[in-house]
């Protein structure tokens, strides 16, 4: 404060108010009256905060405790309090001027870096704040500080404020022209010791003349000098930049740089090998780039526990500075290995009121259960198991339990020995609840932890506390606090529970003020709105209203806050401020694939498929928040050899005003080859609703009806077949899909479960052209055995059951000669096999064949049954597979078989016929890699009983004119499939 | 200047301006807000009771001029910085009858029997509600400041040695008072230094708060007035 100014404030005061020698106090006030007239919003803050009172006399105390009391609801920045005398008393004015509190704040044409975020941060302007000049000069001056820091040395700031009176808010937009950003100019090196000069170190930190100048460039420069220095031995080596001069004639900064690399540090591991990356991760010396003797100490625990997780039980290690000066410091640890043992058994003692598997269960120490294994222990590991029995005996009472350990030597091994002494178990003789007296908190069907009866401890207490605040928060009560204490009960090993709770006052929601939002729908918004006015003011119904807000998926930025959090009032506004994101979104990729899908050409030579290559582009266009009601529009287009597809979707969530519909439409234009038989082309359109019933369940009920056309050319069947099979077909269906998600992670599971059950109905009611019904169930179980052992199975059937047809004819010749039902055409069949279905055979190459060329035909019903041990392998991201698949596509509903062994037929005319309705399996071993997009995925299957065929060496004219030839055929037994996440 | 208004039209405003003004010169400002501490407003009536409370105190006149109002509104910002810092520390609580306990002792020690405060009271115009709600905030300032700052201090038997050659026998020459030995003042010596060191570190804390709380005064200087 300026003291010459605080005397010119003495003088206003002094001249302004005769306050005591009034003659106007003691005078009945006849009325209160505010100027201006107060708006709405702030009557009811006034009202409450009034001293004086109409019909009362005035006294300086009452006016003043007004006035202050007035100025704590945070609304009035200043308050002025004239009297003047009337007939009967007098009159009492209050001349104010409201507060203003931030709200939007932009800053706008600055050029990254600075980050946007960085930028808000910089001004400390927090959304719901008082606003005031200073906040403002403060926030402008932070500003130009942090574009300083980024090499915009000469910016000009500029602000624009819009006063809101309604919200009494004031948004703020500060214009910034940063001008030219500066760059890295001479660089100088300080200090005498001098280890690199300034050409190297512009070198190594990349800081080369005329590069922009930015804090990032200065800090990565900084870490790279760091690492330069690490790699020689120099541990602890101290860069700063001191100084960094700008230059505003040559738009440059000079940089001053200080360096002293201190010793180097050497460290040698005497008794044991050790690798010099293990050890730098064991040894904290390195990390934090000093010597001590806690380091030293620490660095020795560390190696003794990596020895001890190898097997070497009885390690110790001891460590020593055998050299220490300015200029070099050698560290020696000494390690005493002793000889490799196994764990042979985790013995433990004195339990009674745990049994052994409950207490086996928190161990991290583990015996090795076979040979090989030396079984999981430290010293570390062991201490922190017998805190963890301590801490769960403590929580259920047992408030002097002891839990001691030793490592023993027994044959062929060593044993764990666990001793614990339970000692009492103290209860809850009576649990009692103080500062509830008229609470809206209904605390009667609470079941505290620690009721009458309930074993006593602190973590039963701490439980309780952290809800009964949790109810209270959510209840209004910003303030509350909770305090507890115990004493004896009356019996022995009881305890008396008192909870005392202080509520402190209640806010309220005033109004709930929502802004920012410049293209979506108000009627949407105020639905995510779960803070109604007059409700109490509610922390989590705050974030819930925030995440609702962003779950819209149209907003890139929701804060949310309370207007005015410091100042004295009932009810408070809440602002929810939103910023849209970009409506329009454009992506496109690359992509290939390389697998043994076959490409479908005019050669019928390979039936079986051949391995090929297909490069692949896709575009995306998104439109976001379409019409305002955060709908969502898109359009995919895929464009490879193997398939053209373009999906246009339109989503609607939240339909029928519910978080648990979505609508969504789609149209759908596809050339696909992913079957070598036959190119096809689908044109469809869909309609889905989708009903989430609860967290796990999931119900999708569609309609879609699709023309699907076969590009006869393409088709490799039988040539007398292809004008039939050939003929475009218009399908309609209605389909519903129960889905039940259970698992821990769907991209890896390792517990849980998942089952779908999908029920579809094509018929003429429908605009269908063939009528059939379908159904396909998978159930999948995920069962862990061990820590990243984890047994998995899934067994999956489908079934087209089709009743009536046009293409009736042949349909009980082709029954028994075990081909699929020509009732449902070709598109619509099933077909199976590849890397995330029946991997003993190649990608779609299940089922049945044609018999004249050996190409797949599609079943009409699919069995397949697989089984996975997932195992870990050394290295955290690998891990293995062993696999059995059992199953085919079959023929028919009625021809699904458990034989294993596949038929053959006499054909006509001498020729064999295979049957391939039986059951094919297939056995292998997998490997896998965790990536953050799910695990890599390396399977080769061997399959004993892969399926012979006839098929046609030559093109489809030598077919058709009986010039190629035939030749029997088989699936390869051995397959190998690459490919990206779990099978199931 | 062209000429906005005719001369009839300016009598008008004229002779409203001056209705306005006496208007204005009826009405009385009895208060107002002087500064602003955070979220606390300390008014000019504040300021007010203050001096007169100080100078009771002092048993003086009360002083009505500038430099006091302005000395006076620095300590009750100081003041209401100190409290609020205090509201950190729930527990140092002042209980009504420490306050009734403390103003007892007060009159009992300053009027004869508490005879005569009452009139003191009239005279510096002051209400007992005045001078009781001075005393509990003094209790408080007073709490604040041992736990704070007192509790941790220790005056070490060489600081001790020192103040007592470089100030205390030096004072005590210059008046020429007799010398104590340092054994029969260290305990006052000791007393002396914590509450300076405490003082110094009431400053810094009060320097802190400063920045971190905003502190405004609400009144404009005159034009012209250095900022």
């Amino acid at each position: 404060m300026n003291r010459r100014w605080l005397t010119v404030l003495a003088l206003c005061l002094l001249a302004a108010a005769p306050c005591r020698g009034s003659e106007l106090f003691g005078s009945l006030v006849d009325e209160i009256l505010f100027e201006p007239p107060l708006p709405p919003a702030l009557r009811a803050s006034a009202a409450g905060a009034l001293a004086v009172q109409v019909g009362e006399p005035l006294t300086p105390r009452a006016l003043r405790t007004s006035i202050q009391a007035l100025f704590r609801t945070g609304r009035f920045a200043d308050i002025e309090a004239d009297a003047v005398k009337t007939p009967t008393g007098s009159r009492l004015t209050f001349r104010y001027k409201q507060a203003w509190f931030i709200g939007e704040v932009r800053v706008e044409g600055v050029p990254r870096p600075p980050s946007d975020s960085e930028l808000l941060a910089a001004t400390r302007l927090r959304l719901g704040e008082p606003f005031t000049n200073e906040r403002l000069v403060e926030a402008v001056r932070s500003l130009r500080s942090v574009l300083v820091q980024h090499g915009l040395h000469e910016p000009l700031v500029e602000y624009s404020l819009n006063e809101v009176p309604a919200t009494q808010q004031v948004d703020i937009r500060l214009s910034v022209s940063s001008g030219m950003r500066a760059r890295i100019g001479t660089l100088l090196v300080a200090g005498e010791q001098r280890p690199l000069e300034a050409p190297e170190i512009r070198r190594i930190a990349r800081w080369k003349t005329g590069s922009p100048y930015t804090q990032d460039r200065v800090q990565r420069g900084i870490r790279l000098l760091r690492r330069h220095f690490e790699s020689q031995g120099f541990w602890g080596s101290a860069i700063h930049v001191e100084t960094a001069d700008y230059l505003p004639a040559e738009n440059q900064v000079t940089l001053v740089v200080r360096i002293d690399r201190g010793p180097r540090t050497s460290v040698r591991v005497e008794g044991a090998k050790i690798g010099p990356r293990k050890l730098r991760r064991h040894l904290p010396i390195f990390a934090r780039g000093a010597v001590d003797e806690d380091l030293l100490v620490t660095g020795g625990e560390n190696l003794r526990n990596y020895f001890q997780s190898q097997g070497y039980f009885r390690a110790e290690v001891e460590s020593e500075v055998e050299l220490d000066t300015d200029e070099e410091i050698v560290v020696v640890y000494r390690v005493d290995r002793g000889t490799k043992s196994r764990l042979r058994a985790v013995e433990i003692e004195g339990n009674q009121y745990f049994g052994r598997a409950t207490i086996s269960e928190r161990l991290q120490i583990d015996e090795g259960r076979m040979e090989a294994s030396s079984g999981r222990y430290t010293q570390a590991l062991f201490d922190e198991d017998m805190q963890s029995i301590r801490a769960l005996y403590l929580s259920n009472g047992f408030l002097e339990a002891r839990a001691e350990g030793a490592l023993i030597d027994s044959p062929g091994g060593l044993t764990v020995r666990i001793d614990i002494d339970e000692g009492p178990q103290t209860f809850v003789s009576r649990l009692v609840l103080s500062g509830l007296a008229d609470s809206p908190v209904d605390m009667e069907s609470f079941e505290f932890s620690a009721a009458q009866g309930q074993p006593f401890s602190e973590a039963n207490v701490l439980s309780d506390r952290q809800r009964i605040l949790t109810e209270f928060y959510d209840a209004g009560y910003r303030n509350v606090e909770f305090d507890w204490r115990t004493e004896p009960g009356p019996g022995p090993d009881q305890a008396v529970v008192h909870y005392d709770i202080e509520r402190g006052a209640r806010t309220m929601t005033g109004k709930t003020i929502l802004f920012g939002s410049r293209k979506t729908r108000d009627e949407i918004l105020q639905r995510r709105i779960e803070l109604l006015p007059g409700t109490p003011l509610s922390l989590s119904r705050m974030f819930a209203t925030q995440r609702n807000l962003y779950d819209l998926g149209v907003f890139s930025k929701v804060d949310v806050a309370i207007q005015n959090p410091e100042g004295v009032e009932d009810a408070k506004s809440v602002l929810l401020h939103v910023e849209e994101a970009r409506r329009w979104a454009v992506g496109a990729g690359g992509g290939a694939e390389f697998a043994r899908i076959g490409r479908n050409t005019a050669e019928l030579t390979n039936p079986a498929g051949d391995t090929t290559f297909s490069p692949r582009v896709t575009l995306e266009v998104t439109r976001l928040n379409v019409w305002g009601k955060a709908h969502t529009m898109g359009v995919r287009t895929r464009l490879s050899l193997l398939q053209q597809r373009g999906l246009f979707t339109y989503e609607a969530p939240r339909w029928f005003d519910s978080d648990r519909w979505v609508m969504t439409v789609t149209g759908l234009y596809d050339t696909f080859r992913n079957v070598n038989t036959f190119t096809g082309r689908r044109l469809e359109g869909a309609l889905q609703l989708s009903q989430q019933l609860n967290r796990t369940t999931t119900v999708l009920y569609r309609y879609a009806y699709r023309r699907t056309s076969i590009d006869q050319n393409t088709l490799h069947i039988e040539p007398l077949l292809v004008p039939l099979v050939s003929q475009p077909v218009r399908v309609g269906q209605v389909s519903s899909t129960y889905i039940s998600d259970r698992r821990d992670d769907p991209t890896d599971t390792t517990t849980g479960m998942y089952n779908t059950v999908n029920i579809a109905l094509a018929s003429k009611l429908l605009g269908s052209q063939p009528n059939f019904a379908r159904l396909l169930a998978q159930n999948s179980t995920y069962h862990p055995l061990r820590p990243r052992v984890v047994f998995a199975r899934t067994l999956q059937l489908g079934v087209n059951l089709p009743w009536a047809g046009r293409m009736i004819e042949g349909v009980e010749q082709a029954a028994t000669a075990g081909r699929p039902d020509p009732r449902v055409p070709i598109s619509e069949r099933f077909f199976g096999g590849g890397a995330n279905s029946h991997r003993g055979f190649p990608y779609n190459q299940a089922g049945p064949r044609d018999p004249a060329t050996g190409f797949p035909l599609g079943g009409g019903s699919q069995l397949l049954n697989s089984m996975e041990l997932r195992f870990p392998l050394p290295g955290a991201d690998f891990s293995g597979v062993l696999f059995h698949d059992a199953g085919n596509v079959y023929s028919r509903p009625g021809r699904i078989s458990f034989r294993s062994e596949q038929r053959v037929r006499g054909g006509g005319e001498g020729a064999e016929e295979f049957d391939f309705d039986y059951m094919v399996h297939a056995l292998g071993l997998g490997f896998r890699y965790r990536t953050p997009i799910g695990p890599v995925r390396f399977d080769l299957a061997y399959v004993p009983n892969a399926p012979r065929f006839v098929g046609f060496d030559g093109t489809r004219e030598q077919l058709l004119m009986g010039t190629g030839t035939f030749r029997e055929q088989r699936i390869s037994s051995f397959q190998l499939h690459f490919s990206l996440g779990q099978t199931f | 200047m062209p000429r906005l208004l005719s001369s009839r039209a300016r009598c008008t405003a004229l002779a409203l301006a001056a209705l306005g003004v006496a208007g204005g010169l009826a009405a009385e400002v009895v208060d107002r807000i002087a500064a602003i501490v955070g979220t606390e407003a300390i008014t000019a009536s504040q300021i007010d009771s203050e001096m007169r409370l100080a100078a009771m105190l002092n048993r003086a006149e009360v002083e009505a001029s500038p430099d006091a109002a302005a000395a006076t509104l620095r300590r009750l910002v100081d003041r209401r910085l100190i409290l609020g810092d205090r509201s950190a520390e729930p527990f140092l609580v002042v209980e009504p009858e420490d306050a009734e306990l403390e103003l007892g002792s007060f009159r009992a020690a300053r009027y004869i029997g508490g005879r005569n405060f009452e009139a003191a009271l009239e005279y510096y115009d002051l209400t007992a509600a005045d001078f009781r709600a001075f005393v509990q905030e003094s209790i408080a300032f007073e709490h604040y400041v041992s736990f704070r700052f007192k509790t941790a201090l220790d005056a070490d038997s060489a600081s001790v040695e020192a103040y007592y050659h470089d100030v205390y026998v030096q004072s005590r020459v210059q008046r020429g008072e007799p010398v104590e030995p340092l054994e029969a003042v260290a305990a006052t010596i000791a007393a002396i230094l914590l509450e300076q060191r405490a003082n110094e570190l009431l400053a810094e804390r009060l320097n802190e708060l400063r920045v971190l709380i905003r502190v405004e005064i609400l009144a404009r200087p005159p034009e012209g007035a250095e900022r």
